[in-house]
């Protein structure tokens, strides 16, 4: 296989990847407080390699409203130019979100088990 | 509120483009859609300025592509909420050509419908030609083993038909059951589409 041939497959594989983590990634990021889009970007952090972006967070985000898991509300902000629609966790949100959370760390404990061995 | 900016054209263009690819959505979901779009580019222009705006208007793709996502979602959910067997089928289908296991999902309800389909006429031919349709079981040394529950075609098994009339509510009955079932693997696969098993 060309070298270029496993890049383009291992990109792919992280992408399937990240898709996996998207939802557990944005709901963490609601945990501790109401937020709105960008705002959820910034604590993801552009450097985390997760690679949630603006063209797939708010589809996401729509999703997850739709399934109960997170609620939202336009709010104007004090001193902004412009209202902000700001995400929460509903209690199935953070019912989802503790048990996503211990299947991630179960499977990256398995999968770490494996490499290291 | 202080008094809001005004965004660079090229994004106002953006926006009335994304509003054309989502007018097939309700007036306050694509309203909505619009409105949280717009925030997140002002937020962007005042935080980074006209550069920041640029990338992440690259990053939202081209407004066909990420209204697709929207309308995508909410047609599988208005089919999955109607019922709509047509409905359903048609975006299992389209499914189908996204990966393996959507693909054998809408194999097997594809195969349900059918198995149903011939249900049903084997249960309206038997009051037209009942000497052809019914079920018969056989078991000797010379046509060795066999069953047929359906229509003959040719000569006829040595044994007599085995259920009569009867062939037709059981035919019913089995009808509706593969019928139910290829609507419970369509509606499973739409449901998991939509992140909900």
């Amino acid at each position: 296989m060309h070298l270029q041939e496993i890049v383009l497959d291992i990109e792919s594989w992280k992408t399937q990847l990240r898709k996996g983590a998207a939802e557990l990634v944005v709901l963490a990021a609601l945990e501790k407080k109401p937020l709105y889009g960008l705002a959820i970007l910034q604590t993801i952090g552009e450097d985390s390699g997760v690679g949630v972006s603006e063209g797939s967070l708010y589809p996401l985000l729509n999703k997850l409203r739709k399934l109960g898991r997170i609620e939202s509300e336009w709010v104007e902000d004090e001193g902004a130019t412009h209202p902000r629609k700001y995400y929460q966790l509903t209690k199935d949100g953070r019912e989802n979100l503790v048990a996503m959370r211990a299947a991630w760390a179960q499977f990256s404990t398995g999968i770490n088990a494996i490499l290291e061995a | 509120m202080t008094t809001p900016t005004p965004l660079p054209t090229h994004s106002a263009h953006y926006l009335a483009k994304l509003a054309q690819a989502l007018s097939s959505l309700p007036d306050v979901e694509r309203r909505s859609i619009i409105d949280e779009t717009k925030a997140h580019f002002l937020d962007s222009f005042m935080a980074g300025g006209e550069d920041a705006l640029e990338r992440t208007i690259q990053a939202f793709g081209q407004p066909e592509t990420y209204a697709a996502n929207f309308i995508e979602t909410a047609q599988i959910r208005a089919a999955v909420s109607s019922g709509s067997i047509a409905g359903m089928m048609k975006h299992t289908i389209f499914l189908a050509f996204t990966s393996l296991w959507y693909f054998i999902a809408a194999l097997l309800a594809f195969c349900a419908y059918i198995t149903a389909l011939g249900f049903a006429l084997i249960s309206i031919l038997k009051l037209f030609t009942p000497g052809e349709i019914g079920f018969w079981m056989w078991s000797d040394r010379e046509q060795g083993f066999g069953l047929i529950f359906g229509s003959l075609s040719g000569s006829s098994p040595a044994s007599p038909e085995i259920l009569g009339y009867w062939v037709i509510p059981i035919s019913a009955a089995l009808c509706f059951l593969t019928f139910k079932l290829g609507n419970w693997l369509v509606r499973k696969t739409l449901l998991r589409r939509l992140g909900t098993n």
